[in-house]
């Protein structure tokens, strides 16, 4: 069993009356790639800015790295990288100068913060523009020097407050990738988006969080798990009588059946070859029909079941 | 020291408008200098080239050339039409005068109201019908020829009058060149007869340009650190706040020191000996005080404004307001007694105290008990703005902090 990078004990954060925080429980292992869902208010800034002591907080405990996290813990502060969701760079000084200098606050040995600027350059792809300044770079590279400031100074553990926002498919592919590439490093990270697909994709581990709670944690499969629907089906058909639906909610596993706008849609939690027997169904009543296609659940629909609203809000 | 660096790093990208800034304060300084340092009794009126033909040889006609010559530069030549004409035309001679033979004879035989006519003068001798009337050569229109002819009539008319009194010739001669020695007085009051120095108005000056230039440098690099985003980065890294605040302290310190030693610097070079006085070193200890409380005001802009137009906007106010009513760019004396009380909510107003106060001495030793008060005050309330200034920055700073 991997060690504890952080471990949050009933966290309480108060804005005057409005409850940001409330009893807030979270423990990540080394190793792992922990994503932090939440709609927007659900409370994961709020989150990241108490573990990183930016935020004072009512009451809880939190530890990093088996102690406790303090605003002077420089020595804990020292092995955490940040990668803030808007761009904290420079305008004034050049790519290489502004990883060099967030690599210094961490680095003092020269030669050792000359090795890592020219490594973080590396990493996310940018010694083209070590000499370009800023705002002479695109949206894509921007971000992708935001992460070289947050991560030259090898951190242990990184949080990365999505880093993906306003990026171009093949930038957003380049930043996914690497970020991969520095947990198998050895980095552990905590990582936020909107974007439940990146999460899915990357993520060891999935915490949903909404009104300052932890709703609930595990794998994206196991999150699956844990919600009444399995499949979708989805089948567009003209003039579907009613005696055909209540032929189809009556077919195993089905627990609810749709049917607007010309579409039909049939709910499953269970079961195998769902979408033969419901064609079979159709051919049988000697009924025509155009796309078919099937969906599995994702994690909007865990969301969207268990706090009866939408992630993207 | 990373923190010290960048922060120079930084400063490179900021420095456009000190120069600029620089460059037109001693453009204007120069003209300044040369303005406030001319002294008004040293006016001397413009001399004109003339030519004089005396056909008359007489008492009068001598001493209308040594009045001439006494007012004006008298340049001999052939008297031949073409060696005139030349003349005038190179501008060797501006103005040609000919006294025609009998000339005094008849001013002396005809009054005054030939006297007037004698004196008119002509260019063309054909329309002369006087033949005793004063010829002359001059440029159409020109200023010079009208100016003359005015000072030859005045001497004429005056030469006459004195005749007419009953005077004799050689007596009127004299009389005559009396009155027109005569000047009026003309009282020059007391801080304009003052010899101005050149330290003095360097260092009255450079108030101005030291609040553009400190504020306009140092509060852009202050606000680049205190950007959200960078602010919160570089607290979240091992080097705490107070540590990272104190490095841009002292780098701001260190760069208003550079401005400083730069216009200290250039006064040594317009003003020379008058800086290595110890009037001189109390002017750069007062300018120094006055560059700490720029510091403080470029720290506490620093604190709300986040937008580069916004601060030179505030800075050019601030800068333009002190100049203008301090006494900076207007001599105190033509500034009322509400502006001046007005003012002394400014911090220029101190340090123009100051500088004013030294401008009565030379030397250390001759200060009074009354200007070393001055003095102290001028440093200690200017010091107090500075702290006052670097409190408020604080207030603001915590304020939106726990915000």
């Amino acid at each position: 069993m991997s060690a504890s990078v952080i471990t949050v004990e009933n966290l309480v954060k108060r804005y005057k009356e409005l409850i940001a925080l409330d009893h807030f429980n979270l423990d990540i292992k080394e190793g792992e790639i922990f994503g932090l869902l939440g709609p927007n208010g659900s409370g994961k800034t709020t989150t990241m800015n108490c573990i990183l002591s930016l935020l004072k907080y009512d009451k809880g405990v939190i530890k990093i790295f088996g102690q406790e996290m303090k605003p002077d813990s420089y020595e804990i502060k020292r092995n955490i990288g940040v990668v803030m969701q808007n761009v904290a760079v420079f305008d004034e000084l050049t790519v290489y100068d502004n990883i060099d200098y967030f690599c210094g606050l961490y680095i003092k040995d020269k030669a050792t913060r000359k090795q890592y600027v020219e490594e973080a350059i590396q990493f996310v792809d940018i010694e083209k523009f070590k000499d370009f300044y800023p705002k002479k770079l695109s949206g894509g590279l921007l971000r992708r020097l935001n992460i070289a400031c947050g991560i030259a100074h090898k951190p242990k553990l990184i949080f990365l407050d999505e880093p993906t926002v306003a990026v171009d498919p093949q930038s957003r592919n380049n930043i996914l990738e690497g970020i991969v590439k520095l947990n198998q490093a050895g980095a552990t990270i905590v990582y936020t988006s909107h974007y439940m697909e990146e999460v899915e994709q990357i993520c060891t581990r999935i915490m949903i969080m909404d009104k300052g709670k932890n709703i609930t944690t595990g794998t994206a499969a196991e999150l699956k798990k844990m919600i009444k629907n399995t499949e979708t089906i989805h089948i567009e058909i003209l003039n579907l009588p009613d005696s055909v639906i209540a032929k189809i909610k009556e077919l195993t596993h089905v627990y609810k059946v749709e049917y607007t706008d010309n579409l039909l849609k049939v709910f499953y939690n269970g079961g195998k070859h769902n979408l033969i027997k419901v064609l079979d169904l159709l051919q049988k009543e000697d009924l025509s029909f155009g796309r078919v296609y099937s969906e599995l659940p994702t994690l909007n629909d865990v969301f969207l079941e268990i706090t009866g609203k939408e992630l993207r809000d | 020291m990373q923190v010290f660096k960048t922060y120079f790093k930084v400063a490179k990208k900021h420095l456009g408008a000190f120069f600029i800034y620089s460059f037109i304060f001693l453009v204007l300084l120069n003209l300044f200098v040369s303005q406030k340092t001319d002294n008004p009794e040293n006016f001397k009126t413009s001399k004109i080239k003339v030519s004089v033909f005396d056909h008359d040889h007489s008492n009068l006609s001598s001493s209308l050339i040594s009045f001439i010559d006494e007012n004006h530069e008298i340049v001999k030549m052939d008297e031949d039409i073409d060696t005139i004409r030349d003349k005038m035309y190179i501008r060797d001679v501006e103005y040609v005068l000919i006294i025609p033979e009998g000339f005094e004879k008849n001013i002396i035989s005809s009054g005054n109201a030939a006297a007037s006519e004698l004196a008119q003068h002509n260019t063309d001798k054909s329309l002369n019908e006087n033949p005793y009337q004063l010829e002359s050569f001059k440029f159409p229109n020109s200023v010079s020829a009208i100016f003359i002819q005015s000072q030859i009539n005045k001497f004429i008319n005056i030469y006459s009058s004195y005749m007419i009194l009953g005077y004799d010739a050689d007596t009127a001669n004299t009389k005559t060149l009396e009155t027109l020695t005569l000047e009026a007085k003309a009282n020059i009051t007391a801080s304009q007869s003052e010899e101005i120095s050149v330290s003095h108005v360097y260092y009255t000056y450079i108030c101005y340009i030291l609040i553009s230039s400190i504020v306009l440098c140092i509060a852009p690099i202050i606000i680049v650190f205190n950007k959200d985003e960078i602010k919160r980065r570089t607290n979240l890294s091992c080097v705490s706040p107070f540590k990272k605040n104190l490095c841009i302290a002292f780098a701001s310190f260190f760069f208003m020191l550079i401005i400083l030693f730069l216009f200290v610097g250039i006064s040594f070079i317009m003003a020379g000996n008058e800086m290595t006085t110890g009037i001189g070193m109390v002017r750069i200890f007062n300018t120094f005080v006055n560059a700490v409380m720029c510091l403080s005001f470029a720290f506490l802009l620093a604190t709300f404004v986040t937008n580069e137009n916004l601060l030179g906007f505030i800075t050019n106010f601030f800068g333009l307001a002190s100049s203008f009513l301090c006494g900076i760019f207007v001599d105190r004396q033509f500034l009322g007694k509400t502006v001046l009380n007005f003012s002394k909510i400014l911090p220029a107003h101190w340090y123009m105290n100051i500088e004013l106060e030294l401008t009565k001495y030379e030397k250390l030793s001759e200060f009074t008990n009354s200007t070393v008060k001055t003095l102290t005050y001028g440093f200690v309330i200017q010091l107090l703005f500075a702290v006052a200034m670097f409190a408020a920055g604080m207030v603001i700073s915590k304020t939106k902090k726990s915000a």
